[in-house]
C-alpha cells in the first residue's frame, strides 16, 4: 500500500482523540441528589457489561472512521496492475551492446529488450520524467522526456557494435533519476544479461538506494553455441612484403568445443582464401602476393545466431623489403640473420649510406643515420652493444650524436643470467637467457625516458631489455641491451634470431601500423580512435564523412573500415572490430546479478511479469469507493449504536419531567 | 398561609381531589386534612356505596349490659320501651401510623411539588382523622433506622390534634430502616389492629417483606402506601449526571441517554417484585406518585378497611 499524500498520515494521530476521550475524558457532570439511586445501581449492574461493550464498540467506531478518513486523506493506494503511480523518475537503461543483436527464436534479443521497454513507457504516467540511456558503447546523450518521447527513443536504439559496462551505466542512470526532484526514482535495466557487461565492483553501480529492476533475458538465451573471429594475425605478426604470398591466421573463440567452423578471407570485395578451423584454434590462410601499399578485408565464418562478430576487419601495409645495412663488428649471427633475410629477398643489404635502416654494432655508422636528413632513407637504427664495456662510452657519443635520447651504462645488480619475463613483440622471446647486459638509461639530464619511447620487452629483473621510439628529429630506433653474440645471451642460437632481426628492420611499420594490425591491440568498436596529425576527414564503414580537427579522438560506432584522409588523400585506414569480450554470451546468474548490482528490487525474464513488477510506487487502484463506503457504513453504525438511546432518551424528555434542579427538594 | 376565603371555596369542592402542590397552598396539615376528608367523604355521600362504619341501621331492644349511651330515648318517649341504636358498623378499629421519615422522604423531584414527607405526613393526617371519625383509635409511630416519634393509638378530635402536632414536627433525615422498626412496632402493638405503612420503600426488599410478613402474621392487617415521586419513576434529569444518595451519600456517575429506559424498568420491576411478595401474603399495597390526589390513597384505605374482618 502506497500514499499519494503520505503526510496526510499525520492525522492519523487524530485516532487518539477517541482514545483519550474513551480512557481519560469524563464529561463534565453535575451532582444530583436522587435517593432512588438504587434503581440506577441494580440497573447499572444488569446494564455494565453492555455499556461497556457499546462504549468499546463506539470506541472503536469512531477510531475506525479516523483512520479512514486519514487513508482517504493520504489517498491511499494498493499495488496491483493497473492505475498510476506517484510521479517518478525513470531511466530505461537499454542494453544494446554487441551481444544483444543474437538472433533466439528468430527474433533479435535487442528486440524483445525493446519491447519489454515499451511496456514501461506504456505504464508510464503524465507527471514522469523518462530518460533512455542505450547501454552499448558509445554512449549518446539521454534527454529526459514524456512517454511520447521516451517511446520515440526506445524505437530509435539501434544495436551498437561495441560492449556495453552495464554497472557504469545503471551509475549514471542512477544519477540522472537522483537529481530529478521527483518523489519517486526507479532504473529499468533492460538486457541480455551477458556476464562480460557486469564486470566490476558493486561501488561501480552507483547509488544503491535507487531501485533498479532488471528485465534479463532467460538464462538459455546465450548459450555456447556462439562463435567469433577473435583475432587476425598476418605473417606471424610482420608485416607482408610485396610480392610475397604471406601467411593470414584468424583465431575463432567461443563455441561448443570439437566444432569445426568455415571461414573465408575476404581482401577487398574478394574472397582470397577459405579453410576450416576448430574453435578455439587459428585458421590459416596463404594469401598473396600482394603488391606495396594497403590491403583491407576481413576474415569471416559462417554465420551463427550472433551474426556481429563472425567477422574480423583488418587493414595491413604490405611494404617492399627494407634496404638495411650492417655496421660495426656484428656477432656471426647477426651477419648470418643479415644473409638469409637478404637471401629470402625479405631485405635488401646496401651501404651504409643508402639504407633505409642501419644494424649498427658499438654504434658503427649512426654518423649515417645522424647526417640523413629527415623524411628520406636512412633514419632508422637498430642498435646493440659490444661486449667490451670500454666501448660504451664510445657508444653513447654516437647515439648523441645521431639524436637517440638514450645511453648505455654498466648494468648494476648483480652479473648472474637473466631471462626474458614480458614482452611485446610479435616474437616470441619468452625465456630468451641474457648473461651479458649493459642498462639503457635515458640521456637527459632529468634522467626521463621520452614519452616517444617505451620498453617492449623486460628482463625478470625488470630491467628493460629492448626498447624502440622515435628521436626528436622523425628517426626511429630500437636498442637492445645486450650483446648479440651467443655468450652473452641465447637469443643467437635460437628461433626468434632471425625474426627478431626482421622485426627490428621493418619496427617503423609495426610502430605506426600496430593498431590496424588486426591484432588484439586493434581499435574496438564504441570506443575512441585518434586518426593521424594531418587528418581533416574520417569516413566510416557506411561511407558517411565526417570532419576531423588534428588529435581529437574519433568514436567508433561501428566496426568496420574508417579511411582517414586529408583532404582527397587516404593517410591509413583504421580496422574496427566488435570487442572480444561480446563474444561470449554467458549469462550472469541471479546471485551473482544481486552482487555486482546493489539495489536490485526484482529480476524478470518475461514480459507478461514485467509490468507488475516496475514502478514500485505504484498506487495501484485507489480505493476510495471503498473507503468512501466504509466511511459511511461506520458513520451510519456509529450514529445509531450512539444515538439510539438518546434518541429514545430525548423523546422521553420532551414528554417527561421538564427541567430539573440539581439537589434535594424539601417538603 | 391560605386566607379564610380560599378555605371557604375549598369546603364546598372536592378538596381530595386537587393535586397536591396545589393542597400544600391551602395551609397547614391540620386544614388540608380536614379539606380532604371533607371532600372525601362528601364523595362518599354521593355514591351509592354507603354504610361507612358509624352510620345507623336499626333498633333493636336493649338488653342488659348494653351500653346506655346507645339508648334511642326518643323511641322510649314514644314507646315507654328501651331501644338501643344499632349502626351498621361498629369496629372500634386500632390503627396504626408507620410513618418513614428518613431523608429520603424529603425529596422531591421538581420544585412546587411537595416532598414525600409532606405527602406522607398529610395522607397519615388525613386518615387519622377519617379512623377518629369512624370512632377508631390511631396511633403514630415515625421512623427512619430507628423509631423516632410514638403515639399511643387513641381516639377523639384532642387525639387527633395531638397526632397533627406530631406529624408537624416530624422532620426527615437519617437513614431508613423500616425492618428494624417494623419489628419493634410489631413487638410493642400488643393487640391486633391495621398497620398502615406509609414509605417510599427505598429499603431493603427482603428484609422489608420479612418485617411485614411478620406483622401480618401475628394477626395485624398491613396495608402499605408505597409513596413514588414521579422523578423517580422516570430519570429527572439527562446529561451526564453524578446521582448521589442523600441517605447514604453514595454516588454513580452515569449518562442519562444510556440509562433511562433501563432505569424505567428496573423502577417498574421493583413495582412489580413488591407487589408480588406483599399481596401474596393477603398485604394490601399500593403505589402512590406524589403528584396524585390524597384522595386516591384514602379510597384504597376504604378498600382495605371493608375487607377487614
Amino acid at each position: 500500500m502506497g500514499f499519494l499524500n503520505p503526510w496526510f498520515l499525520a492525522a492519523g494521530a487524530a485516532v487518539f482523540f477517541p482514545l483519550f476521550l474513551h480512557l481519560f475524558y469524563r464529561r463534565e457532570s453535575k451532582t444530583f441528589a436522587f435517593p432512588a439511586i438504587r434503581y440506577l445501581l441494580r440497573t447499572e449492574r444488569e446494564r455494565a457489561s453492555q455499556i461497556r461493550a457499546q462504549q468499546l464498540l463506539l470506541l472503536l467506531l469512531r477510531a475506525a472512521i479516523v483512520v479512514l478518513l486519514t487513508l482517504a486523506g493520504a489517498r491511499a493506494h494498493f499495488r496491483g496492475d493497473g492505475g498510476s503511480h506517484e510521479p517518478t523518475a525513470l531511466a530505461l537503461v537499454l542494453d544494446n551492446s554487441m551481444s544483444t543483436t543474437a538472433v533466439d527464436g528468430g527474433r533479435r534479443h535487442l528486440d524483445t529488450l525493446k519491447a519489454a521497454a515499451r511496456i514501461s513507457v506504456a505504464l508510464a504516467g503524465h507527471d514522469d520524467l523518462i530518460w533512455v540511456i542505450g547501454a552499448g558503447t558509445p554512449w549518446e546523450r539521454a534527454v529526459p522526456g514524456g512517454a511520447a518521447q521516451a517511446l520515440a527513443a526506445v524505437d530509435s536504439v539501434r544495436p551498437a557494435h561495441g560492449r556495453a559496462e552495464m554497472l557504469e551505466v545503471v551509475a549514471r542512470a542512477r544519477a540522472l533519476v537522483a537529481q530529478s526532484g521527483l518523489p519517486a526514482r526507479e532504473v529499468h535495466v533492460f538486457t541480455d544479461l551477458q556476464a562480460t557487461a557486469f564486470e566490476g565492483g558493486a561501488e561501480d553501480a552507483g547509488d544503491a538506494s535507487v531501485p533498479v529492476v532488471v528485465f534479463g533475458l532467460p538464462g538459455d538465451a546465450g548459450d555456447g553455441a556462439n562463435r567469433g573471429v577473435e583475432r587476425v594475425v598476418f605473417g606471424g605478426g610482420l608485416a607482408p612484403l610485396a610480392g610475397r604470398r604471406t601467411q593470414v591466421s584468424a583465431l575463432v573463440s567461443g563455441g561448443t568445443p570439437g566444432d569445426t567452423v568455415a571461414a573465408r578471407l575476404h581482401v577487398g570485395d574478394q574472397v582470397r582464401a577459405a579453410g576450416r578451423a576448430p574453435v578455439g584454434a587459428a585458421a590459416t590462410f596463404s594469401a598473396g602476393p600482394f603488391r606495396a601499399g594497403r590491403i583491407e578485408g576481413w576474415v569471416e565464418i559462417d554465420p551463427d545466431p550472433l551474426t556481429a562478430d563472425d567477422r574480423r576487419y583488418f587493414s595491413f601495409a604490405v611494404r617492399e623489403p627494407p634496404l638495411a645495412a650492417l655496421a660495426g663488428p656484428a656477432p656471426f649471427f647477426v651477419q648470418e640473420a643479415m644473409a638469409v633475410l637478404e637471401e629470402s629477398r625479405r631485405a635488401s643489404l646496401v651501404a651504409a649510406g643508402s639504407a633505409a635502416v642501419l644494424v649498427s654494432a658499438g654504434g658503427d655508422g649512426l654518423e649515417a643515420v645522424a647526417g640523413a636528413r629527415p623524411g628520406t632513407a636512412g633514419r632508422r637504427a637498430v642498435v646493440f652493444p659490444l661486449a667490451d664495456p670500454a666501448l660504451l662510452p664510445a657508444l653513447n657519443r654516437r647515439l648523441a650524436e645521431a639524436g637517440i635520447p638514450f645511453r648505455y651504462a654498466p648494468a648494476g645488480g648483480g652479473s648472474g643470467a637473466l631471462r626474458v619475463a614480458e614482452h611485446a613483440l610479435p616474437v616470441d622471446l619468452t625465456g630468451i637467457e641474457v648473461r651479458r647486459r649493459f642498462a639503457v638509461e635515458p640521456a637527459g639530464a632529468d634522467a626521463t625516458a621520452p614519452e616517444s619511447s617505451r620498453v617492449l620487452a623486460t628482463l625478470s629483473n625488470g630491467e628493460p631489455w629492448l626498447l624502440a621510439g622515435a628521436a626528436p628529429q622523425g628517426r626511429s630506433y630500437v636498442l637492445i641491451a645486450s650483446p648479440l653474440d651467443e655468450g652473452s645471451t641465447s637469443l643467437p642460437v635460437s628461433a626468434a634470431m632471425l625474426p627478431l632481426i626482421e622485426w627490428a628492420l621493418e619496427q617503423e611499420w609495426v610502430l605506426e601500423h600496430g593498431t590496424g594490425s588486426g591484432s588484439a591491440e586493434g581499435a574496438v568498436a564504441g570506443e575512441t580512435f585518434v586518426p593521424a596529425p594531418a587528418a581533416t576527414r574520417v569516413v566510416d564503414p557506411e561511407g558517411a564523412r565526417h570532419r576531423v580537427d588534428g588529435d581529437q579522438p574519433f568514436p567508433a560506432a561501428v566496426a568496420g573500415l574508417y579511411r582517414v584522409l586529408a583532404g582527397d588523400s587516404v593517410l591509413e585506414t583504421i580496422a574496427v572490430n566488435a570487442p572480444a569480450a561480446e563474444t561470449d554470451l554467458t549469462p550472469l546468474s541471479r546471485a551473482a546479478l544481486g552482487r555486482a548490482l546493489p539495489g536490485v528490487a526484482a529480476v524478470v525474464d518475461d514480459a507478461d511479469d514485467w509490468g507488475r513488477e516496475v514502478f514500485r510506487a505504484r498506487r495501484g487502484v485507489e480505493p476510495w469507493r471503498l473507503l468512501a463506503v466504509l466511511l459511511l457504513a461506520l458513520v451510519l453504525v456509529e450514529s445509531g449504536a450512539a444515538a439510539s438511546a438518546r434518541i429514545l432518551a430525548r423523546t422521553r424528555s420532551a414528554a417527561g419531567p421538564g427541567p430539573v434542579s440539581s439537589g434535594s427538594g424539601s417538603a | 398561609m391560605a386566607t379564610n376565603e380560599t378555605v371557604t371555596s375549598h369546603r364546598d369542592r372536592r378538596t381530595d381531589l386537587l393535586d397536591p402542590a396545589t393542597l400544600a397552598q391551602l395551609g397547614g396539615i391540620d386544614i388540608v386534612a380536614r379539606h380532604v376528608v371533607h371532600g372525601f367523604l362528601l364523595g362518599l355521600h354521593r355514591s351509592p356505596n354507603r354504610g361507612f362504619s358509624a352510620e345507623f341501621a336499626e333498633l333493636r331492644a336493649y338488653q342488659p349490659g348494653d351500653d346506655l349511651r346507645t339508648l334511642d330515648w326518643r323511641m322510649f318517649a314514644r314507646s315507654d320501651r328501651f331501644y338501643v341504636k344499632q349502626y351498621e358498623e361498629e369496629t372500634n378499629l386500632r390503627a396504626h401510623l408507620l410513618v418513614d421519615a428518613s431523608e429520603s422522604m424529603a425529596w422531591s423531584s421538581r420544585a412546587g411539588l411537595p416532598s414525600k414527607l409532606w405527602y406522607a405526613k398529610h395522607l397519615a393526617a388525613a386518615l387519622s382523622l377519617i379512623l377518629i371519625r369512624q370512632g377508631d383509635i390511631v396511633g403514630l409511630v415515625a421512623f427512619r433506622d430507628r423509631i423516632v416519634r410514638q403515639v399511643r393509638a387513641r381516639g377523639g378530635k384532642v387525639h387527633w390534634r395531638l397526632l397533627l402536632r406530631h406529624l408537624h414536627a416530624l422532620e426527615s433525615g437519617g437513614r431508613t430502616d423500616a425492618e428494624s422498626a417494623l419489628r419493634k412496632v410489631a413487638m410493642r402493638l400488643k393487640r391486633k389492629g391495621l398497620v398502615v405503612l406509609i414509605s417510599d420503600l427505598l429499603v431493603e426488599p427482603e428484609e422489608t417483606a420479612k418485617a411485614l410478613k411478620y406483622l401480618q402474621h401475628t394477626g395485624h392487617e398491613v396495608l402499605v402506601f408505597h409513596l413514588v415521586d414521579p422523578g423517580e419513576r422516570d430519570l429527572p434529569t439527562t446529561g451526564e449526571t453524578r446521582f448521589v444518595d442523600p441517605e447514604t451519600g453514595e454516588s454513580l456517575q452515569v449518562s442519562v441517554a444510556d440509562m433511562r429506559r433501563q432505569y424505567r424498568s428496573a423502577v417498574k420491576d421493583a413495582v412489580a417484585e413488591w407487589t408480588t411478595v406483599l399481596t401474596s401474603r393477603g398485604i394490601a399495597y399500593a403505589t402512590i406518585g406524589t403528584d396524585e390526589p390524597l384522595s386516591r390513597a384514602l379510597r384504597f384505605y376504604l378498600w382495605k378497611r371493608q375487607r377487614l374482618p
